[in-house]
């Protein structure tokens, strides 16, 4: 997406009078937003951002965080309502705090670990304040009957995510990982979750419907790593030019958000919160276990080859969080396992694809 | 005793060699050791357990080589030096620790703890993100009261709250003189050089004698103070003299291409700020006996003016007065490469700096040689700016 796109769709929102929210992080409770009766969007990276990174950021930080801190500056999208800051990473939540109009943004606390015992409750109250907060700002009011509905609507396009993703169990998988790829950049950014939802559930018709294009000989990986947004063509294209095929994608952008379950049925509807949101295998988390388990999992549903980890550079909690899954997959998994680390930039696409195709050719 | 003063500031310059030993006797005797890294990690709790603190944040380049076996390059050197000499056991005082404590402070620590955890005992402490009371307190609470039980646990022992209280008293009055040590840079010219404030502060890390380490410093900042009231200063009177305040975290092993040269070029450090700066040392614990001590101690750490938690915005407000307090000219952050905390933040200490119309020079560095030239350089232009200001408003008078 581009921004003249979401500018665009932001004037058609309100315009139907509806609030604009947008969030660049899976912690943050879509469920929450979407019964604020808000139309939310987990961004992607954005092309064509005015740069104001260069002039607020030190130079040695994440790419990622530069093109959010370019989305949140750029006078095109200054109409959005609402950002959602959440306290993830150190680049992020410290680059929020320096961007211009800090009325438009909410801090939401994220913490550190999955399973100690301040965590659930810390979800939990969190999520009480986000409701308070946006119950203030918008002048509405969320009742628990509105989050229920907001999280089915929320399940269902999780749901719709994780069959997308299963067409690739198949031999050969259904589809090439790039195709998933561009199906999933495409959906997350419809205004409507059920919109999101439906074009997820198209997308796999289409592929179940046709014969599949991928060789059978082709070599089944498993990426797993930094969100891969603005990096996901080089890399998927250097793994499918050369013998081998994306079968499922371990990141925030796909899985792992997509993985988590929203307990619609549970009287207590915080308790529902901290058991969704616990299940993040996000790298701030340490220990970072379900990641482990997530990784587990799906290299024995994908039948992965081999794993191919991406990261971004300067992402400290995915690039010091490496060693141990390079344990993982060498030690446990007995899958060969290979690290790359790149940006948004095209200087390494050559460097990256030789890279690539060397660790295929190994499998 | 003037002609003494030298002596004494060179004890506390020499404190972190002499610390080996002592630290080995200290072993020896059967006491027992918690390393720590960090200005969130609760020293009331250490020293109410018994324990001798020391600090593990690593100061050389060499074991860096070793640790990027294990971790990404473009990573802290503080963070890939700390866990390079655990891998090593090149630094005796990680060697000698019984435990490590750790803190869920910047993303890279964080992580890499897991992998100390593989190499030494280790208790990490999570911290909250946004220092908020309403929103944080709870969960810093449970923290704090887990690490506590956890001493407990691996170490044997019992914690009492009086136990709490003693060393909260304690940890009150050696804080307060360590910010009186700071004060002394108020006077103009400053009562101590920003060198000698750095050896003082910085070798208390590895000065094991309580009681000893208290009466040292007290008898520096008597003296200083002394000397300054009898017309003896460590630097001459000069108007023009630029006055700083050197703010960042974990540069200890940069001193001799930053601080060194701030003051040789001829300008004062009059105050730290950040890290193991003036406003954590000003934060007491309330001594309140009739409340939880635990609850008492959560709530001057929550207070802790880092560059981890979002938004930050009561340590710009302490960073504002302390320009005020100090009549400081000038701001240097100095962060290490890869920090991104304190090093994305020194964007926002700059328009601080910018609405008390001082300005402010940020020098990201590392362990390695080869960039002095370059810190050199930028320094001298920095502070001839700021001579040229203030000739310009002496002008003016």
């Amino acid at each position: 997406m581009n921004k003249q796109e979401l500018k665009r769709l932001i004037d058609d929102r309100h315009r139907a009078g509806k609030k604009v929210a947008l969030s660049f992080c899976s912690h943050v409770p879509e469920e929450v937003l979407e019964a604020a009766g808000l139309c939310h969007f987990r961004l992607p990276y954005m092309e064509g951002m005015e740069d104001s990174a260069s002039r607020i950021l030190i130079n040695n930080v994440c790419p990622l965080v530069k093109n959010v801190c370019d989305i949140c500056e750029d006078p095109a999208l200054s109409e959005a309502d609402l950002i959602l800051a959440e306290t993830s990473c150190d680049g992020k939540k410290k680059m929020y705090e320096l961007l211009t109009n800090q009325d438009r943004l909410y801090f939401y606390q994220v913490g550190q670990g999955a399973d100690r015992d301040y965590v659930r409750p810390l979800i939990k109250s969190e999520v009480r304040y986000l409701i308070r907060e946006l119950e203030k700002r918008f002048g509405i009011a969320v009742t628990d009957a509105d989050l229920r509905e907001a999280a089915k609507r929320v399940n269902e396009e999780r749901e719709s995510v994780l069959e997308l993703m299963a067409v690739q169990r198949a031999f050969p998988p259904a589809a090439y990982g790039m195709e998933i790829y561009q199906a999933l950049e495409e959906s997350r950014t419809l205004p409507e979750l059920k919109d999101r939802t439906s074009a997820n559930r198209r997308a796999r018709e289409a592929f179940l419907a046709r014969k599949s294009p991928v060789s059978p000989d082709a070599r089944r990986i498993l990426l797993t790593g930094c969100p891969m947004s603005g990096v996901y063509e080089k890399i998927i294209h250097g793994v499918e030019a050369n013998g081998g095929v994306v079968v499922a994608i371990e990141n925030c952008e796909v899985m792992k958000t997509a993985v988590r379950h929203f307990d619609t049925e549970q009287e207590n509807l915080m308790e529902a919160f901290a058991d969704c949101y616990q299940n993040t295998a996000c790298a701030i988390m340490s220990p970072n276990l379900r990641r482990f388990a997530l990784l587990r999992q799906l290299a024995a549903e994908y039948e992965a080859e081999g794993v191919l980890e991406v990261t971004l550079q300067t992402c400290h909690p995915y690039t010091v969080e490496r060693d141990r899954i390079q344990q993982l997959c060498k030690n446990e998994l007995q899958i060969p396992y290979m690290a790359v680390e790149t940006d948004m930039t095209d200087s390494d696409t050559g460097q990256l694809t030789t890279r690539i195709a060397a660790f295929i050719e190994m499998l | 005793m003037a002609n003494e003063l030298p002596q004494n500031f060179e004890e506390f310059a020499e404190a972190r060699r002499e610390g080996f030993l002592l630290m080995k006797e200290l072993k020896d005797k059967g006491r027992q050791v918690c390393g720590t890294f960090c200005q969130y990690t609760p020293a009331e709790i250490i020293h109410a357990a018994g324990l001798k603190q020391v600090g593990l944040c690593g100061r050389s380049h060499l074991p860096i080589k070793t640790a990027e076996t294990r971790l990404p390059a473009n990573l802290c050197p503080l963070i890939k030096a700390s866990f390079g000499h655990v891998m090593e056991d090149s630094c005796p005082f990680a060697y000698f620790s019984d435990l490590v404590v750790g803190e869920t402070t910047c993303d890279g620590k964080k992580k890499m703890y897991e992998l100390m955890a593989e190499y030494k005992p280790m208790q990490v402490i999570h911290l909250p993100n946004v220092p908020d009371y309403d929103r944080s307190l709870e969960m810093w609470v449970s923290e704090v009261r887990k690490f506590k039980e956890g001493l407990e646990a691996h170490f044997h022992i019992r914690i009492t709250d009086e136990m709490l209280n003693e060393s909260i008293r304690w940890n009150n009055k050696l804080r307060t003189q360590q910010a009186h040590l700071y004060e002394l840079g108020k006077y103009d010219p400053p009562a101590i050089t920003g060198v000698d404030m750095n050896n003082v502060t910085d070798g208390f890390q590895f000065m094991f004698d309580d009681e000893e380490k208290y009466r040292k410093i007290t008898r520096i900042i008597e003296e200083c103070e002394k000397n300054w009231q009898e017309g003896i200063y460590p630097v001459e009177p000069d108007p023009i003299r630029p006055r700083l305040i050197v703010s960042g975290g974990g540069y200890a092993a940069t001193n001799e291409k930053t601080i060194n040269v701030i003051e040789e070029l001829g300008a004062s450090i009059v105050c730290y700020e950040g890290c193991c700066g003036i406003s954590s040392l000003r934060r007491k614990v309330d001594e309140d006996e009739s409340r939880d001590p635990i609850v008492r101690i959560a709530e001057k750490y929550l207070e802790v003016p880092c560059a981890v938690v979002s938004p930050n915005k009561r340590r710009m407000e302490q960073v504002a007065d302390t320009i005020d307090e100090w009549k400081a000219d000038g701001y240097v952050s100095i962060t290490l490469h890869s920090c991104n905390p304190f090093a994305v933040e020194t964007e926002n200490l700059r328009r601080v700096c910018a609405g008390k119309g001082i300005p402010l020079l940020h020098i990201q560095t590392d362990f390695t040689p080869g960039d002095e030239g370059q810190i050199r350089t930028r320094i001298e232009a920095f502070l001839e700016m700021i001579r040229e200001k203030k000739r310009e408003a002496i002008s003016h008078e």
